[in-house]
Protein backbone atom coordinates (compact mmCIF):
# COMPACT_ATOMS: atom_id res chain seq x y z
CA UNK A 1 0.00 0.00 0.00
CA UNK A 2 1.44 3.59 -0.87
CA UNK A 3 1.63 5.82 2.29
CA UNK A 4 -0.90 8.32 2.61
CA UNK A 5 1.02 11.89 1.53
CA UNK A 6 1.04 14.26 3.84
CA UNK A 7 -1.36 17.89 3.08
CA UNK A 8 1.75 19.67 1.59
CA UNK A 9 2.63 16.74 -0.30
CA UNK A 10 -0.65 15.64 -1.20
CA UNK A 11 -1.61 19.83 -2.79
CA UNK A 12 1.90 19.66 -4.68
CA UNK A 13 0.81 16.55 -6.44
CA UNK A 14 -2.58 18.18 -6.97
CA UNK A 15 -0.12 20.43 -8.89
CA UNK A 16 1.60 18.21 -11.00
CA UNK A 17 -2.02 16.72 -11.86
CA UNK A 18 -3.28 20.31 -12.61
CA UNK A 19 -0.19 20.56 -15.11
CA UNK A 20 -0.50 17.20 -16.82
CA UNK A 21 -3.90 17.91 -16.96
CA UNK A 22 -3.73 21.06 -18.94
CA UNK A 23 -1.23 19.45 -21.41
CA UNK A 24 -3.74 16.74 -22.14
CA UNK A 25 -6.72 18.62 -22.07
CA UNK A 26 -7.72 18.87 -25.35
CA UNK A 27 -9.14 15.31 -26.06
CA UNK A 28 -10.06 14.67 -22.81
CA UNK A 29 -13.74 14.04 -21.99
CA UNK A 30 -13.86 12.07 -18.92
CA UNK A 31 -14.43 13.22 -15.40
CA UNK A 32 -10.44 14.10 -14.71
CA UNK A 33 -11.02 17.90 -14.42
CA UNK A 34 -14.04 17.87 -11.50
CA UNK A 35 -11.88 14.99 -9.15
CA UNK A 36 -8.89 17.41 -9.78
CA UNK A 37 -11.33 20.19 -8.66
CA UNK A 38 -12.49 18.37 -5.45
CA UNK A 39 -8.86 17.37 -4.97
CA UNK A 40 -6.90 20.51 -4.82
CA UNK A 41 -10.12 22.20 -2.93
CA UNK A 42 -9.95 18.88 -0.48
CA UNK A 43 -6.02 19.24 -0.03
CA UNK A 44 -6.10 22.82 0.88
CA UNK A 45 -9.41 22.08 3.23
CA UNK A 46 -7.75 19.71 5.47
CA UNK A 47 -5.31 22.34 6.61
CA UNK A 48 -8.37 24.55 7.81
CA UNK A 49 -7.90 22.69 11.80
CA UNK A 50 -4.57 25.10 11.82
CA UNK A 51 -6.74 27.89 11.36
CA UNK A 52 -9.87 26.71 13.29
CA UNK A 53 -7.35 26.25 16.57
CA UNK A 54 -5.71 29.66 16.16
CA UNK A 55 -8.92 31.41 17.34
CA UNK A 56 -8.60 30.16 20.42
CA UNK A 57 -4.61 30.47 20.49
CA UNK A 58 -5.01 33.90 19.48
CA UNK A 59 -7.40 34.92 21.82
CA UNK A 60 -5.27 33.63 24.75
CA UNK A 61 -2.62 35.09 23.31
CA UNK A 62 -3.97 38.39 23.62
CA UNK A 63 -4.69 38.15 27.44
CA UNK A 64 -1.58 37.27 28.05
CA UNK A 65 -0.63 40.06 26.85
CA UNK A 66 -3.32 41.96 28.83
CA UNK A 67 -2.45 40.42 31.77
CA UNK A 68 1.54 40.86 31.59
CA UNK A 69 0.82 44.84 31.70
CA UNK A 70 -2.21 45.03 34.46
CA UNK A 71 0.49 43.12 36.32
CA UNK A 72 3.47 45.50 35.34
CA UNK A 73 5.74 42.90 33.24
CA UNK A 74 6.32 42.06 37.13
CA UNK A 75 7.70 38.60 35.87
CA UNK A 76 8.10 37.31 38.97
CA UNK A 77 4.56 37.95 40.07
CA UNK A 78 2.90 36.38 36.64
CA UNK A 79 5.78 33.56 35.79
CA UNK A 80 4.92 31.86 33.13
CA UNK A 81 1.92 32.59 31.43
CA UNK A 82 2.35 30.12 28.78
CA UNK A 83 0.54 27.61 31.27
CA UNK A 84 -2.75 28.10 29.98
CA UNK A 85 -3.56 27.09 33.69
CA UNK A 86 -1.94 29.97 35.01
CA UNK A 87 -4.48 31.53 38.02
CA UNK A 88 -3.52 35.13 36.47
CA UNK A 89 -5.38 33.62 33.36
CA UNK A 90 -8.97 32.68 34.58
CA UNK A 91 -10.66 35.91 33.73
CA UNK A 92 -9.05 35.73 29.87
CA UNK A 93 -9.81 31.82 30.11
CA UNK A 94 -13.35 32.48 30.36
CA UNK A 95 -13.14 35.34 27.78
CA UNK A 96 -11.45 32.91 25.64
CA UNK A 97 -14.03 30.01 25.95
CA UNK A 98 -16.38 29.83 23.43
CA UNK A 99 -13.88 29.89 20.62
CA UNK A 100 -13.19 26.76 23.13
CA UNK A 101 -16.77 25.92 22.67
CA UNK A 102 -16.98 26.53 18.98
CA UNK A 103 -13.37 24.87 17.76
CA UNK A 104 -14.45 21.37 16.98
CA UNK A 105 -17.72 22.37 15.39
CA UNK A 106 -16.03 24.66 13.22
CA UNK A 107 -13.65 22.20 11.92
CA UNK A 108 -16.40 20.02 11.59
CA UNK A 109 -18.09 22.71 9.73
CA UNK A 110 -15.13 22.67 7.44
CA UNK A 111 -15.02 18.91 7.28
CA UNK A 112 -18.24 18.66 5.89
CA UNK A 113 -17.31 20.59 3.13
CA UNK A 114 -13.40 18.51 2.37
CA UNK A 115 -15.66 15.24 3.38
CA UNK A 116 -18.29 16.09 0.44
CA UNK A 117 -15.77 17.33 -2.28
CA UNK A 118 -13.37 14.42 -1.63
CA UNK A 119 -16.59 12.11 -2.57
CA UNK A 120 -17.12 14.42 -5.29
CA UNK A 121 -13.57 13.60 -6.69
CA UNK A 122 -13.75 9.79 -5.86
CA UNK A 123 -17.11 9.48 -7.54
CA UNK A 124 -15.62 11.16 -10.45
CA UNK A 125 -12.12 9.62 -10.34
CA UNK A 126 -11.70 7.12 -13.45
CA UNK A 127 -10.20 4.57 -11.44
CA UNK A 128 -13.33 3.70 -10.70
CA UNK A 129 -14.21 2.57 -14.15
CA UNK A 130 -11.54 0.82 -15.39
CA UNK A 131 -12.00 -2.36 -16.05
CA UNK A 132 -9.88 -2.79 -18.35
CA UNK A 133 -7.17 -4.70 -16.46
CA UNK A 134 -10.12 -7.47 -15.06
CA UNK A 135 -11.51 -7.50 -18.31
CA UNK A 136 -8.04 -8.24 -20.23
CA UNK A 137 -7.76 -11.17 -17.99
CA UNK A 138 -10.64 -12.51 -19.24
CA UNK A 139 -9.76 -12.51 -22.54
CA UNK A 140 -6.60 -14.15 -22.05
CA UNK A 141 -8.33 -16.27 -19.81
CA UNK A 142 -10.74 -17.23 -22.80
CA UNK A 143 -7.79 -18.01 -25.32
CA UNK A 144 -5.90 -20.30 -22.74
CA UNK A 145 -8.81 -22.14 -22.69
CA UNK A 146 -8.26 -22.48 -26.66
CA UNK A 147 -12.44 -22.24 -26.94
CA UNK A 148 -11.33 -19.06 -29.01
CA UNK A 149 -8.95 -17.51 -31.79
CA UNK A 150 -6.99 -15.30 -29.73
CA UNK A 151 -8.46 -12.75 -32.12
CA UNK A 152 -11.89 -14.00 -30.59
CA UNK A 153 -10.75 -13.56 -27.25
CA UNK A 154 -9.63 -10.42 -27.66
CA UNK A 155 -12.45 -9.15 -29.44
CA UNK A 156 -14.78 -10.08 -26.79
CA UNK A 157 -12.91 -8.80 -23.93
CA UNK A 158 -12.52 -5.36 -25.68
CA UNK A 159 -16.51 -5.37 -26.09
CA UNK A 160 -17.45 -6.63 -22.49
CA UNK A 161 -14.83 -3.51 -21.07
CA UNK A 162 -16.79 -1.13 -23.24
CA UNK A 163 -19.88 -2.30 -22.25
CA UNK A 164 -18.73 -2.68 -18.21
CA UNK A 165 -17.40 1.11 -18.97
CA UNK A 166 -20.15 2.60 -20.38
CA UNK A 167 -22.55 1.13 -17.43
CA UNK A 168 -20.31 2.22 -14.87
CA UNK A 169 -19.62 5.69 -16.54
CA UNK A 170 -23.85 6.18 -17.37
CA UNK A 171 -24.08 5.20 -13.46
CA UNK A 172 -21.55 7.75 -12.00
CA UNK A 173 -22.56 10.58 -14.14
CA UNK A 174 -26.23 10.08 -13.51
CA UNK A 175 -25.07 10.18 -9.43
CA UNK A 176 -22.93 12.75 -10.01
CA UNK A 177 -25.14 15.03 -11.57
CA UNK A 178 -28.21 14.17 -9.14
CA UNK A 179 -25.93 14.97 -6.18
CA UNK A 180 -24.36 18.55 -7.85
CA UNK A 181 -27.35 19.80 -8.48
CA UNK A 182 -29.02 19.03 -4.66
CA UNK A 183 -25.97 19.54 -2.85
CA UNK A 184 -25.37 23.00 -4.52
CA UNK A 185 -27.33 25.85 -2.49
CA UNK A 186 -26.19 23.74 0.60
CA UNK A 187 -22.67 24.06 -0.82
CA UNK A 188 -23.19 27.53 -1.73
CA UNK A 189 -24.43 28.18 1.84
CA UNK A 190 -21.49 26.69 3.70
CA UNK A 191 -18.84 27.73 1.91
CA UNK A 192 -20.42 31.39 1.74
CA UNK A 193 -20.78 30.90 6.18
CA UNK A 194 -17.26 29.75 6.50
CA UNK A 195 -15.22 32.40 4.04
CA UNK A 196 -17.03 35.04 6.13
CA UNK A 197 -15.88 33.23 9.69
CA UNK A 198 -12.15 33.27 8.23
CA UNK A 199 -12.32 36.38 6.80
CA UNK A 200 -14.02 38.33 9.02
CA UNK A 201 -14.49 36.72 12.26
CA UNK A 202 -11.01 35.38 12.78
CA UNK A 203 -9.18 38.31 11.31
CA UNK A 204 -10.91 40.60 13.82
CA UNK A 205 -9.99 38.16 16.77
CA UNK A 206 -6.14 39.00 15.12
CA UNK A 207 -6.40 42.38 15.39
CA UNK A 208 -7.90 42.05 18.77
CA UNK A 209 -4.82 40.38 19.26
CA UNK A 210 -2.95 42.82 17.59
CA UNK A 211 -4.53 45.65 19.66
CA UNK A 212 -3.14 43.86 22.89
CA UNK A 213 0.05 42.97 21.33
CA UNK A 214 0.95 46.54 20.44
CA UNK A 215 0.00 48.16 23.75
CA UNK A 216 2.35 45.55 25.38
CA UNK A 217 5.31 46.90 23.19
CA UNK A 218 3.97 50.32 23.59
CA UNK A 219 3.64 50.71 27.26
CA UNK A 220 7.08 48.26 27.12
CA UNK A 221 8.81 51.10 25.48
CA UNK A 222 7.69 53.82 27.62
CA UNK A 223 8.93 52.21 30.75
CA UNK A 224 12.10 51.48 29.05
CA UNK A 225 12.86 55.37 28.48
CA UNK A 226 11.19 56.01 32.31
CA UNK A 227 14.33 52.99 33.49
CA UNK A 228 16.86 54.84 31.02
CA UNK A 229 16.32 58.49 32.74
CA UNK A 230 16.03 57.19 36.20
CA UNK A 231 19.48 55.34 35.61
CA UNK A 232 21.09 58.15 33.84
CA UNK A 233 19.95 60.71 36.39
CA UNK A 234 21.35 57.93 39.26
CA UNK A 235 24.85 57.81 37.39
CA UNK A 236 25.01 61.47 36.50
CA UNK A 237 22.05 63.69 37.78
CA UNK A 238 21.04 64.17 33.97
CA UNK A 239 17.59 63.41 32.75
CA UNK A 240 17.29 63.94 28.89
CA UNK A 241 19.46 60.62 28.06
CA UNK A 242 17.84 57.43 26.76
CA UNK A 243 19.65 54.15 25.79
CA UNK A 244 18.18 53.11 22.09
CA UNK A 245 19.30 50.07 22.30
CA UNK A 246 16.71 48.26 24.46
CA UNK A 247 14.19 49.98 22.26
CA UNK A 248 15.41 48.88 18.78
CA UNK A 249 15.27 45.66 20.09
CA UNK A 250 11.56 46.09 21.19
CA UNK A 251 10.81 47.17 17.82
CA UNK A 252 12.42 44.43 16.41
CA UNK A 253 10.39 41.61 18.65
CA UNK A 254 7.07 43.24 17.75
CA UNK A 255 7.69 43.64 14.22
CA UNK A 256 8.79 40.30 14.01
CA UNK A 257 5.37 39.68 15.55
CA UNK A 258 3.08 42.00 13.60
CA UNK A 259 4.76 40.18 10.52
CA UNK A 260 3.21 37.19 12.18
CA UNK A 261 -0.12 38.37 12.65
CA UNK A 262 -0.13 40.05 8.64
CA UNK A 263 0.95 36.87 7.28
CA UNK A 264 -1.66 34.82 9.13
CA UNK A 265 -4.39 37.13 7.80
CA UNK A 266 -3.13 36.98 4.42
CA UNK A 267 -3.21 32.81 4.87
CA UNK A 268 -6.88 33.50 6.24
CA UNK A 269 -8.10 35.85 3.57
CA UNK A 270 -6.30 33.31 0.96
CA UNK A 271 -8.37 30.36 2.71
CA UNK A 272 -11.86 32.84 2.19
CA UNK A 273 -10.90 32.55 -1.82
CA UNK A 274 -10.27 29.20 -1.58
CA UNK A 275 -13.60 29.10 -0.64
CA UNK A 276 -15.13 31.52 -2.99
CA UNK A 277 -13.64 29.19 -5.83
CA UNK A 278 -15.17 25.85 -4.38
CA UNK A 279 -18.85 27.77 -4.62
CA UNK A 280 -18.12 29.27 -8.09
CA UNK A 281 -16.88 25.90 -9.37
CA UNK A 282 -19.51 23.83 -8.18
CA UNK A 283 -22.05 26.32 -9.19
CA UNK A 284 -20.70 26.24 -12.43
CA UNK A 285 -20.96 22.28 -12.91
CA UNK A 286 -24.72 22.41 -11.32
CA UNK A 287 -25.41 24.52 -13.95
CA UNK A 288 -24.32 22.40 -16.31
CA UNK A 289 -25.12 19.43 -14.69
CA UNK A 290 -26.26 17.65 -17.64
CA UNK A 291 -23.03 18.33 -19.81
CA UNK A 292 -20.57 17.33 -16.98
CA UNK A 293 -18.58 16.31 -19.97
CA UNK A 294 -17.95 19.17 -21.87
CA UNK A 295 -15.34 20.99 -22.92
CA UNK A 296 -17.10 24.28 -21.24
CA UNK A 297 -17.57 23.13 -18.47
CA UNK A 298 -14.61 21.00 -17.80
CA UNK A 299 -12.22 23.60 -18.42
CA UNK A 300 -14.16 26.04 -15.92
CA UNK A 301 -13.74 22.95 -13.25
CA UNK A 302 -9.74 23.11 -13.89
CA UNK A 303 -9.72 26.86 -13.86
CA UNK A 304 -11.39 26.40 -10.10
CA UNK A 305 -8.92 23.78 -9.45
CA UNK A 306 -5.87 26.43 -10.57
CA UNK A 307 -7.45 29.45 -8.66
CA UNK A 308 -7.51 27.34 -5.50
CA UNK A 309 -4.17 25.80 -6.10
CA UNK A 310 -2.58 29.35 -6.39
CA UNK A 311 -4.05 30.30 -3.12
CA UNK A 312 -2.52 27.66 -1.44
CA UNK A 313 0.71 28.85 -0.77
CA UNK A 314 -0.22 31.97 0.50
CA UNK A 315 -3.02 29.83 2.79
CA UNK A 316 0.02 27.40 3.52
CA UNK A 317 2.56 29.67 4.75
CA UNK A 318 0.41 30.65 7.55
CA UNK A 319 -0.89 27.48 8.17
CA UNK B 1 -41.28 39.21 26.10
CA UNK B 2 -37.75 37.89 26.30
CA UNK B 3 -35.29 40.04 24.73
CA UNK B 4 -34.87 39.35 20.55
CA UNK B 5 -31.48 37.27 19.84
CA UNK B 6 -29.04 38.95 17.65
CA UNK B 7 -28.11 37.42 14.40
CA UNK B 8 -24.33 36.48 13.59
CA UNK B 9 -23.83 39.96 11.46
CA UNK B 10 -24.88 41.83 14.20
CA UNK B 11 -22.49 40.39 16.78
CA UNK B 12 -19.93 40.89 14.51
CA UNK B 13 -21.20 44.33 13.81
CA UNK B 14 -20.92 44.80 17.79
CA UNK B 15 -17.35 43.69 17.83
CA UNK B 16 -15.92 45.35 15.26
CA UNK B 17 -17.07 48.19 17.01
CA UNK B 18 -15.92 47.77 20.74
CA UNK B 19 -12.74 47.00 18.41
CA UNK B 20 -12.49 50.42 17.05
CA UNK B 21 -13.54 51.81 20.50
CA UNK B 22 -10.29 50.03 21.98
CA UNK B 23 -8.24 51.10 19.55
CA UNK B 24 -9.24 55.08 20.15
CA UNK B 25 -8.96 54.48 23.64
CA UNK B 26 -5.59 53.29 23.55
CA UNK B 27 -4.66 56.21 21.16
CA UNK B 28 -6.11 58.29 23.68
CA UNK B 29 -4.17 56.77 26.96
CA UNK B 30 -0.53 57.20 24.86
CA UNK B 31 -1.24 60.20 23.60
CA UNK B 32 -1.53 61.64 26.80
CA UNK B 33 0.28 59.59 29.05
CA UNK B 34 2.40 62.15 30.56
CA UNK B 35 -0.37 64.08 31.96
CA UNK B 36 -1.92 61.36 33.23
CA UNK B 37 -1.63 59.93 37.02
CA UNK B 38 -1.11 56.87 37.31
CA UNK B 39 -4.27 55.90 38.71
CA UNK B 40 -5.82 57.31 35.52
CA UNK B 41 -3.39 55.33 33.44
CA UNK B 42 -4.58 52.34 35.08
CA UNK B 43 -7.92 52.81 34.75
CA UNK B 44 -8.13 53.96 31.11
CA UNK B 45 -5.43 50.82 30.21
CA UNK B 46 -7.90 48.48 32.13
CA UNK B 47 -11.06 49.91 30.44
CA UNK B 48 -9.66 49.99 26.98
CA UNK B 49 -8.76 45.94 27.63
CA UNK B 50 -12.17 45.25 28.81
CA UNK B 51 -13.31 46.88 26.20
CA UNK B 52 -11.07 44.89 23.61
CA UNK B 53 -12.15 41.88 25.01
CA UNK B 54 -15.96 42.70 24.44
CA UNK B 55 -15.43 42.93 21.09
CA UNK B 56 -13.69 39.30 21.15
CA UNK B 57 -16.21 38.02 23.50
CA UNK B 58 -19.11 39.21 20.49
CA UNK B 59 -17.01 37.79 17.85
CA UNK B 60 -17.29 34.24 19.16
CA UNK B 61 -21.06 34.88 19.89
CA UNK B 62 -20.91 36.18 16.06
CA UNK B 63 -19.00 32.75 15.14
CA UNK B 64 -21.34 30.23 17.21
CA UNK B 65 -24.58 31.84 15.95
CA UNK B 66 -22.97 31.61 12.45
CA UNK B 67 -22.66 27.53 12.86
CA UNK B 68 -25.86 27.18 14.34
CA UNK B 69 -27.47 28.30 11.31
CA UNK B 70 -25.18 26.32 9.38
CA UNK B 71 -25.86 23.18 10.52
CA UNK B 72 -29.28 22.30 8.51
CA UNK B 73 -26.84 22.78 5.28
CA UNK B 74 -24.03 21.60 6.61
CA UNK B 75 -26.12 17.77 7.35
CA UNK B 76 -27.73 18.25 3.81
CA UNK B 77 -24.10 18.54 2.77
CA UNK B 78 -23.50 15.22 4.73
CA UNK B 79 -26.62 13.06 3.12
CA UNK B 80 -24.82 14.62 -0.35
CA UNK B 81 -21.51 12.46 1.06
CA UNK B 82 -23.51 9.61 2.11
CA UNK B 83 -24.77 9.40 -1.31
CA UNK B 84 -22.09 9.46 -3.25
CA UNK B 85 -20.20 6.92 -1.32
CA UNK B 86 -22.61 4.63 -1.56
CA UNK B 87 -22.34 5.28 -5.13
CA UNK B 88 -18.79 4.40 -4.87
CA UNK B 89 -19.39 1.36 -3.03
CA UNK B 90 -21.79 -0.04 -6.22
CA UNK B 91 -19.11 1.10 -8.57
CA UNK B 92 -16.65 -1.11 -6.47
CA UNK B 93 -18.93 -3.70 -5.89
CA UNK B 94 -20.00 -4.16 -9.37
CA UNK B 95 -15.43 -4.25 -10.26
CA UNK B 96 -15.68 -6.85 -7.60
CA UNK B 97 -17.88 -8.87 -9.48
CA UNK B 98 -16.32 -8.37 -12.43
CA UNK B 99 -12.70 -9.88 -10.66
CA UNK B 100 -14.16 -12.37 -9.59
CA UNK B 101 -15.99 -13.72 -12.84
CA UNK B 102 -12.58 -13.34 -14.41
CA UNK B 103 -10.88 -15.06 -11.96
CA UNK B 104 -13.38 -18.35 -12.26
CA UNK B 105 -12.82 -18.21 -16.40
CA UNK B 106 -9.31 -18.50 -15.67
CA UNK B 107 -9.63 -21.04 -13.31
CA UNK B 108 -12.08 -22.95 -15.19
CA UNK B 109 -9.70 -22.36 -18.79
CA UNK B 110 -7.03 -23.68 -16.71
CA UNK B 111 -8.86 -26.53 -15.49
CA UNK B 112 -10.09 -27.67 -18.98
CA UNK B 113 -6.01 -27.38 -20.12
CA UNK B 114 -5.21 -29.77 -17.60
CA UNK B 115 -2.17 -27.83 -16.75
CA UNK B 116 -1.28 -27.84 -12.97
CA UNK B 117 0.88 -24.61 -12.63
CA UNK B 118 -2.03 -22.88 -14.48
CA UNK B 119 -4.58 -24.04 -12.02
CA UNK B 120 -2.16 -23.46 -9.03
CA UNK B 121 -2.23 -19.49 -10.25
CA UNK B 122 -5.87 -19.52 -10.99
CA UNK B 123 -6.78 -20.90 -7.73
CA UNK B 124 -4.38 -18.09 -6.13
CA UNK B 125 -6.27 -15.69 -8.40
CA UNK B 126 -9.53 -16.55 -7.23
CA UNK B 127 -8.40 -16.29 -3.21
CA UNK B 128 -7.72 -12.59 -4.41
CA UNK B 129 -10.54 -12.13 -6.21
CA UNK B 130 -12.62 -12.74 -3.41
CA UNK B 131 -10.65 -11.39 -0.45
CA UNK B 132 -12.49 -8.47 1.21
CA UNK B 133 -11.08 -5.19 -0.16
CA UNK B 134 -10.63 -2.71 2.63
Amino acid sequence: MRPALNGSKRIHAVGVLLVALSVVHGGCVDLKEVRAFAATASAVGDRFPGLARDLHDSCMAQQRYIVAQREDFRVDQFADLNDPAHPLLEAGRKTCKLYEDEQERLIKANATLVSYMKSMGDLAADDLTNFDKGIGAFGSALAGAQLLSEAESGAIAKLASSLARMAAEGYRRKQLKDVIKQANPDVAIASAALARIVSKNYVLQLENERVAMREYYRKLALESVRFSHLAVTHANGETDVTNPVPLDDLKTKFEAKNAAINTKIAGAQAYAKVLAAVAAGHQELADHADQLTSQAVLSAALAEAKTIQALATEFLKAF
Amino acid sequence: MGMPKLTSDQAFDLAQSFHDLSVEIGNFRFRVHQDLTPAKRRQLEDLQFDVLNISTQFNALSISLALDNLQEALDDISAATEKMKKAIKRLKDVQKVVAIATAAVTLGSAIISMNPGAIASALGGVVTAVKPSN
